[in-house]
């Protein structure tokens, strides 16, 4: 049979170029969907003005000027300034920072914890998945802003401290969802074909069920960052957060919330922001699941 | 095509319910011999996919022996199991949940290679992966693909690949055509036939469409709840089949000739749930012939003068 | 012979994301009255999709080009979702799915669910209805059904489901039941019994099937015409009995060979080359001259139409309208 070597690796590499990669199929499919773009747009307009923020505004969010204090927006201070005289949108921009910082940080850390005890939990089963699931049932039964509220107390202000009074609850979702995700998969006929031909049980977890659990994953991130905000910037709000002066979203509602009738802007500005944040985020959510399916057929 | 690949003794595998075990296999007692294709038939539920994936020890047995070059491998290690993995093949039934959906045609097909390390290199693989593709009617272009943006035919044709990718000795067939078009069908059962030739390989079939498994088996057994009620060469059991359930099976297949067509129902009712099942016989309750002693007395399998076994009292 | 319903020049396509879909291309189909209508052919190739047009339960991406389904003189195509709903699905054409299960509700007893199928079409006083129900029960051939009335679906087996779907179906009368693969999820001997069932309601009844399948044997069990299809055409129209004896399309013969009986030898067996064409951009002319060893000039170019070459024996073949080649 006429199978050189070369041919076929030349014959693969024109097949390559030709077809589609996984991820532009991904883009394809994502891109229909109209409200996960406009999602992605809002994420990726904040995701810049944080990095951005030095060079977009020409007030330092930290200076104080008194004689400016609770101005309304104008076109100089166009969400208005603070009680202290600081431009609100600059602060909101460089809370966005924060924001981004402890929210990427939160869905690192409950993600990493919550993924690895889901798959020990779901593909092993017996004793590991018995004490892992009773803890998550144990952490669930607080009511999870308490809890938070609680060991931020006990750990301190600061943005660590937050991290892991949020996270500490948080990778119970993770696990739940991976762990009934994996529930299918080792159940799977390609599981079982898996075994037929010899594969470790390493080899399975790394190439069978890895792989197919991860857009569970992927989406989960999306859909729990909005929830690990909205409770950082509650834990601000209430005071347990990132200390200030630093700016956050949450501290900014809550030093607006004594000025509510002279100058509504400023909590109402950065409600706003988280408004917009958590809708971008669910709409991207939304979106990625349906697109990282193969599967699924659309009209 | 004499000597004995496999002989099962006595398998049982019983599984706890709520309402009491259920006997998926009971006691089950068979040979594959060398070469041969021997298939079992029977409605679903009967424990056929059961007893083929214990045979495969991708479920554990709950009592019995499977012998294969003379020892047990229901007590062998990891290391021998491995071992046994490359000598037994499986496909299994739906192309589709069978393949790994994010892996390409070429990973899949790579795997087997890799674990029994059958090629020693990159450029092997290539090679061997595209030679096994085209042996089956595919081409270069599929090893990119995912399983997904295969049909259901060329999925099948991975499945029987990745079985064959490894040079086995004998291959598990779990109703491979099953899901897949008449003319579909036809190309796998003509691809598994000169499989069979080219390797030398033996197969084990298990199908609930009865000419299917005329066609393809020398030798059939026909289980009914657990059990094999009558087993021995296809043709003296097609021609003439003894056990009252066999009977009835066969005379239910509908037919494609319009000279001949069903006439009568031959099998009363439908089959009970393996749970608790009846003393005596377990097809007593459905069978036009059940007298007393069909209600006391388990019927073992008895040979018969045609070389063929049926466990009835009948005989 | 009279018609009953009858499908002319029906044209539907799919919107999909991968582009459209024509899905059904010009099928003609006429239901006879009082028989079993087969209607066959592989995956793809649109015989649901035809049976659901019949009821218009086309998913929203469904467009249908032109065409008529007419109906008691009565074009369907034209009805408004509302009229549908009303005046003719379940009273007077009623389909039955491959899984019964999912089409019952699993939290009503079989009492309960056919109770309600009864109240849409007659007015009647508690103990009526159980009458009612209980006589329809019966026709079905379902025995003990005393007790069968309390249980809840999941209860049940496949072929009890099947058969309470079709009792719940008949409640209403209908003057056409379709049937979609109703035994492909059924065992052997099951399905025999179930095959029985349809029969005796045909002849008690004098009720008009159209029975969809991919299974030529269950075919030959059950109908009296056949309708073939291939890639969202109609390729041949004939009497069950000539099907076998004398297919014409050479898909159709083709296909019968493929059958395996308890005779067939694998070497015997006849492969169709190469596959099921995609319904996006399908081949011109006739959609299987790709694989049609028979295959001319003019079949890569003009479609063939639907033509009588027999007595009641349609097929849509360049090869067979020329005369001199009736395949005897």
């Amino acid at each position: 049979m006429a199978t050189d070597i070369n041919e076929i690796r030349n014959e693969i590499k024109s097949l390559k170029q030709k077809k589609n990669s996984q991820l532009s199929l991904v883009w394809l499919r994502f891109k229909k969907n109209k409200l996960s773009v406009i999602g992605l747009i809002i994420i990726a307009i904040i995701f810049f003005t944080a990095l951005l923020a030095p060079v977009l505004t020409p007030y330092n969010p930290y200076q104080i000027d008194m004689t400016n204090r609770l101005s309304s927006p104008s076109s100089s201070n166009l969400l208005g300034t603070d009680a202290l005289g600081r431009d609100v949108l600059t602060r909101l921009i460089y809370g966005s920072r924060i924001a981004m910082l402890i929210g990427v940080l939160i869905v690192l850390f409950e993600g990493f914890i919550g993924i690895i005890f889901g798959i020990i939990s779901g593909f092993f089963g017996g004793l590991p998945d018995k004490i892992i699931m009773r803890l998550v049932d144990i952490l669930r039964s607080f009511p999870v802003i308490v809890l938070a509220i609680a060991i931020a107390g006990i750990l301190g202000q600061g943005l660590f401290n937050v991290v892991i009074a949020i996270g500490i609850v948080g990778w119970t979702t993770y696990t739940r969802m991976v762990r009934s995700k994996i529930l299918v998969i080792k159940e799977s006929e390609y599981v079982e074909n898996a075994r037929a031909i010899g594969e470790s049980t390493f080899s399975i977890v790394l190439r069978y069920v890895i792989p197919n659990a991860i857009p569970t994953a992927i989406v989960m991130v999306c859909i729990m960052m909005p929830t690990a905000l909205i409770a950082s910037a509650t834990l601000s709000y209430l005071g347990l957060g990132v200390q200030p002066p630093l700016a956050d979203w949450g501290s900014i509602i809550s030093s607006g919330r004594n000025y509510m009738l002279e100058a509504p802007w400023i909590s109402t500005s950065a409600g706003f922001f988280i408004m917009f944040t958590v809708l971008g985020f669910n709409f991207i959510g939304d979106g990625l699941r349906d697109a990282l399916d193969p599967t699924i057929k659309r009209n | 095509m004499d000597s004995n690949l496999i002989e099962v003794k006595n398998l049982k595998k019983y599984y706890n319910s709520r309402i009491g075990p259920v006997k998926a296999v009971d006691n089950v007692n068979l040979e594959i011999k060398k070469g041969e294709t021997f298939g079992i038939v029977g409605e679903s539920g009967c424990g056929k996919t059961t007893l083929m994936k214990s045979i495969l020890q991708l479920i554990k047995p709950t009592s019995g022996e499977i012998i294969f070059e003379e020892i047990d491998i229901c007590q062998i290690d990891k290391k021998e199991l491995r071992r046994l993995r490359k000598i037994m093949g499986f496909v299994s039934q739906d192309p589709h949940a069978s393949l790994n959906p994010r892996m390409t045609v070429f990973d899949t097909l790579s795997r087997p290679l890799k674990i029994h390390k059958i090629t020693r290199s990159k450029e092997d693989t290539i090679i061997k992966i595209v030679t096994l593709l085209k042996e089956m009617g595919l081409q270069t272009e599929h090893l990119i693909r995912f399983p997904h943006e295969l049909s259901g035919g060329q999925k099948q044709r991975i499945g029987i690949a990745r079985a064959l990718a490894v040079h086995p000795e004998i291959i598990f067939l779990d109703e491979p055509t099953s899901a897949l078009d008449v003319s579909v069908q036809t190309k796998i059962l003509k691809l598994l036939e000169k499989a069979k030739k080219d390797f030398d390989l033996t197969y084990f079939y298990i199908s609930h469409n009865i000419n299917l498994i005329k066609v393809i088996s020398d030798r059939i057994g026909v289980m009914y709840l657990g059990k094999i009620v009558e087993i021995g060469r296809t043709d003296i059991i097609y021609n003439n089949p003894k056990h009252p359930y066999t009977k009835g099976l066969f005379k239910s297949i509908p037919n494609p000739d319009p000279d001949k067509k069903i006439e009568k129902i031959y099998l009363k009712g439908e089959v009970p749930s393996p749970v608790n099942t009846p003393t005596g016989c377990n097809f007593r309750r459905r069978c036009d012939h059940a007298s007393k002693i069909c209600e006391e007395e388990e019927p073992e399998l008895k040979k018969l003068d045609d070389g063929r076994e049926v466990a009835c009292h009948l005989y | 012979m009279e018609e009953l319903l009858r499908i002319s020049e029906l044209k539907l396509n799919f919107n999909t994301e991968e582009g459209l879909v024509e899905a059904l291309d010009g099928v003609n189909l006429s239901i006879k009255k009082g028989f079993f209508n087969g209607l066959i052919g592989e995956t793809g190739c649109g015989k649901s999709i035809t049976g659901l047009s019949i009821l218009k339960l086309l998913d929203n991406n469904a467009i249908i080009e032109k065409g008529e389904i007419l109906y008691n003189n009565k074009n369907l195509l034209g009805f408004s979702e509302k009229r549908m709903q009303k005046e003719i699905r379940g009273n007077e054409i009623a389909m039955i799915f491959q899984d019964a299960g999912s089409s019952l509700n699993p939290v009503f007893t079989v009492q309960k669910q056919l109770e309600e199928a009864v109240k849409m079409y007659r007015k009647a006083s508690k103990k009526e209805y159980r009458e009612i129900v209980i006589e329809e029960l019966k026709k079905v051939s379902l025995p003990d059904v005393e007790s069968l009335l309390k249980k809840y679906p999941h209860q049940l087996s496949g072929g009890m489901k099947q058969r309470v779907m079709i009792a719940m179906m008949l409640a209403c009368k209908p003057a056409l039941l379709i049937a979609d693969e109703p035994t492909t999820a059924l065992d052997v001997s099951v399905q025999a019994q179930f095959i029985q069932v349809l029969k005796n309601l045909k002849e008690r009844f004098n009720m008009t099937f159209l029975y969809i399948t991919h299974d030529l044997a269950v075919v030959n069990e059950i109908c009296d015409f056949v309708s073939v299809m291939y890639a969202g055409r109609i390729v041949e129209d004939v009497s069950v009995r000539e099907l076998f004896k004398n297919p014409l399309h050479p898909y159709t013969i083709k296909l019968v060979n493929s059958v395996l009986t308890a005779e067939t030898r694998i070497e015997d067996l006849e492969e169709i080359p190469g596959s099921v064409p995609r319904l996006i951009n399908p081949p011109k002319g006739c959609r299987f001259h790709p694989r049609c060893d028979e295959a001319m000039e003019i079949c890569q170019e003009k479609i063939p139409e639907l033509i009588e070459v027999n007595n009641n024996h349609f097929v849509a073949c360049h090869n067979r309208l020329r005369g001199d080649d009736f395949g005897q």
